[in-house]
């Protein structure tokens, strides 16, 4: 049985002319685009457009690609990196609640209860609001860490922060999650 | 009665398997009521998440993905080949123009200046005082009285014409006779009356006069 050829194989073949190739790295890697760009603003349409764009430009940079990293890695940066450029120039809409320094700026949406007993599909929803309501950068990282289960290093890595930014960013995005879900009781909300 | 931020970090941190907190902070965190709390809440908030399953794309995704590629591609190619297209004849024409003395030598730059002037210009005050009703003000007059100049023209134009044709009823009449055919000895009173004519004294007739 044939073992599957390497991803930077392949970007190779492609570099040399096989544009053909190309499909392969796309049937690998579109489900990871999408589940990232999906996470990031909630909407099937935007993170359908999402998934084509990140794919054109890695393939205009694919002499960029560094093989020593893994070929998943580079297009899930292309991919966080792409959807903070369109949230900041506006072309794509977030609910964030918070501004861009991380305060609040309107109320929990005390309608959601976490007593009341919830379907799957229902609890999903109100995750993926809580989610969406984040600021940008936090919900990067958020999503890098529980939808795509990387490492504080990894996060680091990827989104080229330092990995203290990664921790502490990760830790106010937990509380105000926790926050808005209504999850936290009593007074722990910062601790600041 | 919170939860001192470094208290927060290492659970958030121990959940996330990424290291054990030292003694001082595991104690506390054994012992303390509220710190207990948070850590079930964020222990309730990562559940929630990990059983958060995202969505797959649609099947037709790796398939729309390449045809983006290949029109995106086709697009660019498009673009490049009219920047061309566009940049040969920019070439042509610079060359050309000032070398047929058409235009003085101009570098781009200066037109683009020249070019940005104007749309400066009509953007900061031709535009608005045609939008705020000013310019109407203004060229109106200078309309009426390009109406009347014309009208004037045409008057004169009129009177000319008039004249001219007049001068040439005067000068053909009297050589022509009924059947409209110049008479014999007639020839010479169209050259009394016309100097410019003597020039043909005593040359027959090859063709009839046509005054337009």
């Amino acid at each position: 049985m044939n073992e599957p050829r390497a991803d930077e194989v392949i970007v190779q073949e492609v570099l040399q002319g096989n544009r053909n190739e190309f499909r392969t790295l796309v049937d690998r890697y579109h489900g990871l685009v999408y589940r990232v760009a999906y996470g990031m603003c909630g909407r099937v349409e935007t993170a359908k457009d999402a998934v084509q764009e990140v794919f054109y430009r890695a393939f205009k940079r694919l002499d960029q690609f560094d093989a020593k990293q893994s070929f998943g890695a580079w297009v899930r940066r292309i991919t966080v990196n792409y959807m903070l450029d369109q949230f900041k120039k506006k072309r794509i809409r977030t609910e964030s609640m918070y501004n861009e320094e991380g305060e609040m700026i309107d109320a929990p949406d005390s309608t959601f209860d976490p007593r009341n007993e919830l379907t799957e599909s229902e609890r999903e929803e109100v995750i993926l609001n809580a989610v969406q309501q984040l600021p940008d950068k936090y919900r990067a990282i958020l999503i890098l860490r529980h939808f795509e289960d990387l490492s504080y290093e990894e996060i680091a890595q990827s989104l080229e922060l330092p990995l203290g930014t990664v921790t502490t960013q990760l830790h106010r995005a937990r509380n105000m999650l926790a926050e808005r879900l209504n999850l936290l009781q009593g007074d722990y909300a910062f601790g600041e | 009665m919170s939860v001192p931020n470094e208290i927060q970090e290492w659970v958030q941190r121990m959940l996330d398997g990424e290291g054990d907190p030292p003694a001082g902070i595991a104690e506390r965190l054994a012992g303390d009521e509220e710190c207990r709390g948070y850590y079930e809440s964020m222990k309730r908030l990562y559940d929630r998440l990990e059983a958060y399953v995202p969505p797959d794309p649609p099947a037709s995704t790796p398939g729309d993905v390449m045809a983006f590629i290949e029109r995106r591609e086709r697009e660019e190619h498009q673009a490049a080949r009219r920047e061309d297209w566009l940049t040969g004849w920019w070439n042509s024409l610079s060359t050309l123009l000032p070398e047929w003395g058409l235009i003085p030598t101009l570098r781009r730059e200066a037109w683009s200046m020249a070019i940005a002037a104007v749309v400066l210009v009509w953007g900061g005050f031709v535009h608005p005082m045609v939008e705020s009703g000013e310019a109407q003000r203004l060229v109106e007059p200078l309309a009426r009285s390009m109406v009347t100049l014309a009208g004037r023209m045409q008057e004169t134009s009129e009177k000319v014409s008039d004249r001219i044709n007049r001068l040439a009823d005067d000068l053909i009449d009297p050589i022509l006779n009924e059947d409209g055919e110049p008479s014999s000895n007639d020839s010479s009173r169209l050259h009394d009356a016309d100097p410019r004519l003597s020039a043909r004294a005593g040359r027959s007739w090859d063709r009839p006069l046509i005054f337009v």
